[in-house]
């Protein structure tokens, strides 16, 4: 595993020589493991068995075609199974999501329900949980349920923010599903997005008397180069195999938002707000247009965009093809002659140009002036809404428009509870832990 | 910059250096285990929101502290049975954990924003300077996590289930009974990691106050070489980054808060950068994976 970086927290078990009795067990799964692996490599590519990489996206195959494709020959090597047949099995059955593709499990102890039936039991498991939390903490749940529904639901302004709140969740799950599909974890979206703010204000502050048609297509441009220089670091820094890069993103997530306050701060600071530190107002032409009275805006449109291409690239085109090859095993794509280190880079700087763009979009249309405190974390939410979705475009629209739904949840209890807003992400974590508890035992 | 100033950055970086340093103990021990706790800023966090809560309920600071460790362990338990007994993937359950516990301790401190907490007392050791008692066990601590893991039996079956969990089954060890243990020891530490954080340092509460402490620590955990001892020196270096610039901006030096605040997480990915081009590794050689059981 030439390109496995920092032992930590993705450790790679090959490094450590293995021990004679670990030898004498791989060779023993050898020959049944690779009939199965073959079988599987027409329903789903495991992921590199040696990696503890998350399923973050599901991985698959190009329908059929498998025989002579980089996955086919990764199946093969014999390094991909450090400990036999049966883990490999069980984590290739996970990465398939639809359950009805799944090929019959070694240790599957009873039949799912079928998929619709649990999505709904596993929602309305994760709103009662959270509903006694609240009770707990001495307030109103159901109160709280019932106003975001009429807030939601009873009018059309209420509706529309629900596809406000969906543009940003779009573009930064978009940014971490991309380089899942390499094996690499992007949990930077929150730094990426403000990035692509402080970047995209600084085109907005700079250019003012430009007209909007040019101005505009220049903040975004200066957008995702904001939010993807800052992926583009962690990205170099995992290709050259030297920092992981779930740890590098994390840490530059609390680095962007330093940034963006020291303008606001200091050189950026408006004059006419001495109180709440805030940029200059953009000028009208720097503001993505907005759709009637409501909130929504042309960053819904790069985001249903950017998921487009992300569906067709990664389906149709060669360059996704070899992503997901890296993502199925890194050292036979590397021997096949792809390159890997170039795909990773561009890869992570792609996702966070997302995520900058998102960035841009919520400064331009939103706020119209950088602020601190841009994101309530929307970067955290987009890894989510990949998570759950399993890196499909579709899961992707769905999962944004339910997490956007959870968000207003949030948004309810502050103004009519005063609970804090950060409360939701305990009903975010809640539906999560059910969702990774679901897993039966004996699969991975 | 005279005497007094080094004084006070040391003194400085010993009091914030203190909660990183059982934030690291507390991932250590989980990561002996082969369980890699993305999520330790969240059980710090929940640590320090306790501490405030239980501190201010008992109007004693000890309280405080007790019932954050009691917190921090069972939110590690909760991380747990997700993936030892469900066997999720440890880094998405990790990041789950860190929601989780900025979502609850955002619930459980709401009522004490801006409150007055009970804060830990200063105990005084003539010749050398008043600390509070969470300081002066710090390093105790480390030492004897140092035995535990290096020294006894339990340690040696810890170890063994964090470098290959199938080998400390055939030998006789339960891995998932030894990982549950690891953890809620390391759950306890890195609550008490975050009630120092609001009970003897910020003495309040405020939203996600940890402020990516836990991160750091995960990284400390890697410039430590997995050894408690090591943890003592990279924590109180790391506290020394905050210190100082805490520091500089007393003495009125005239850089922008938010650059100084930067230095500690720049310093993070800097020294694991230098970390990178160390090609042995100390790591448990199971870390992240999990034990499927014996087929």
């Amino acid at each position: 595993m030439q390109l496995d970086p920092h032992p930590h927290p993705n450790p790679n078990p090959n490094r450590t020589s293995p021990t004679k009795w670990e030898r004498s067990r791989r060779a023993s799964a050898e020959g049944e493991g690779r009939a199965l692996r073959l079988a599987l490599a027409a329903h789903g590519a495991p992921e590199t068995a040696a990696h503890g990489t998350p399923k973050t996206a599901a991985h698959r195959t190009p329908e059929g075609n498998t025989h002579g494709t980089p996955q086919a020959a990764a199946q093969n090597t014999p390094k991909n199974a450090p400990h036999g047949t049966p883990e490999t099995a069980a984590r290739a059955n996970s990465n398939t999501r639809p359950p009805a593709s799944k090929p019959p499990s070694p240790a599957a102890p009873r039949r799912p329900l079928p998929p619709g039936v649990r999505h709904v039991l596993i929602g309305l498991a994760s709103l009662a949980i959270f509903a006694v939390l609240l009770l707990a903490a001495g307030k109103d749940p159901l109160r709280a349920y019932a106003d975001t529904l009429v807030y939601v639901f009873g009018n059309v302004y209420g509706f529309s923010e629900l596809f406000v709140g969906m543009t940003p969740l779009l573009l930064t799950a978009v940014a971490v599903a991309l380089p899942a599909r390499l094996g690499l974890i992007n949990v930077g979206g929150e730094g990426q997005l403000y990035m692509g703010a402080w970047l995209a204000t600084a085109g907005a502050l700079g250019f003012p008397t430009l007209p909007a048609w040019l101005l505009l297509p220049l903040m975004t441009v200066l957008g995702f180069a904001g939010g993807a220089i800052w992926a583009a670091l962690p990205g170099v820094l995992r290709a050259a195999r030297l920092v992981n890069e779930t740890i590098s993103t994390l840490l530059l997530n609390y680095i962007a938002p330093l940034i963006v306050s020291f303008f606001i701060f200091g050189p950026w600071r408006s004059s006419e707000s001495a109180s709440y530190p805030e940029s200059p107002a953009f000028v009208p032409a720097a503001r993505l247009p907005t759709l009637g009275g409501t909130r929504i805006n042309a960053g819904l449109l790069f985001g249903l965009a950017a998921l487009a291409l992300y569906s067709v690239l990664m389906r149709r085109t060669r360059w996704g093809l070899e992503m997901r090859a890296i993502g199925g095993n890194a050292e036979a794509s590397r021997r096949l002659g792809i390159p890997v280190a170039r795909h990773m880079i561009t890869a992570m700087a792609v996702a966070g140009g997302l995520a900058g763009m998102a960035g841009m979009a919520e400064v331009s249309a939103i706020q119209g002036r950088l602020v601190a405190g841009l994101s309530p974390g929307y970067g955290f939410m987009g890894f989510l809404v990949a998570w759950l979705a399993g890196g499909s475009a579709a899961g992707i629209l769905v999962m944004a428009f339910l997490f956007s739904v959870i968000s207003s949840v949030g948004d309810i209890l502050q103004i009519t509870q005063s609970v804090p807003y950060a409360v939701v992400n305990l009903l975010m974590a809640v539906i999560l832990f059910i969702v990774l508890g679901q897993r039966p035992a004996g699969r991975r | 910059m005279s005497m007094n100033f080094a004084l006070a950055v040391l003194a400085s970086s010993i009091q914030s250096g203190t909660s990183l340093l059982y934030g690291t103990l507390g991932e250590l021990v989980g990561e002996r285990a082969g369980i890699v706790n993305l999520g330790l800023e969240g059980t710090m966090l929940i640590g320090a929101a306790v501490g405030v809560a239980a501190a201010s309920a008992a109007d004693d600071p000890y309280a405080g502290v007790a019932a954050a460790a009691l917190a921090g362990t069972a939110a590690n338990l909760l991380l747990g049975y997700v993936v030892i007994g469900r066997r999720a993937n440890q880094l998405a359950a990790g990041l789950t954990l860190l929601l989780f516990g900025f979502g609850a301790s955002a619930l459980i401190g709401g009522p004490f924003v801006g409150a007055v907490v009970p804060s830990l007392p200063d105990l005084d050791v003539p010749g050398i300077g008043g600390f509070d008692a969470l300081i002066w066990l710090a390093v105790p601590a480390a030492i004897l996590l140092w035995c535990l893991i290096f020294r006894t039996r339990w340690g040696l079956a810890v170890r063994a289930t964090g470098e290959d969990p199938a080998a400390a089954f055939a030998a006789g060890h339960r891995p998932d009974r030894l990982q549950y243990q690891a953890l809620a020891l390391g759950g306890a530490l890195g609550g008490i990691g975050g009630a120092h954080l609001s009970l003897a340092l910020a003495l309040s509460w405020s939203e996600g106050m940890t402020a990516g402490r836990g991160f750091i620590a995960i990284a400390l955990v890697i410039f430590a070489r997995w050894n408690p001892l090591w943890a003592v020196p990279s924590a109180l270096v790391f506290g020394g980054a905050e210190a100082l610039q805490l520091q500089l901006q007393a003495t009125g030096v005239d850089v922008s808060p938010f650059l100084m605040t930067m230095i500690p997480y720049l310093l993070t990915l800097l020294v694991l950068v230098l970390w990178g081009f160390n090609r042995r590794s100390a790591a448990p050689a199971a870390l992240g994976r999990g034990f499927l059981g014996v087929e």
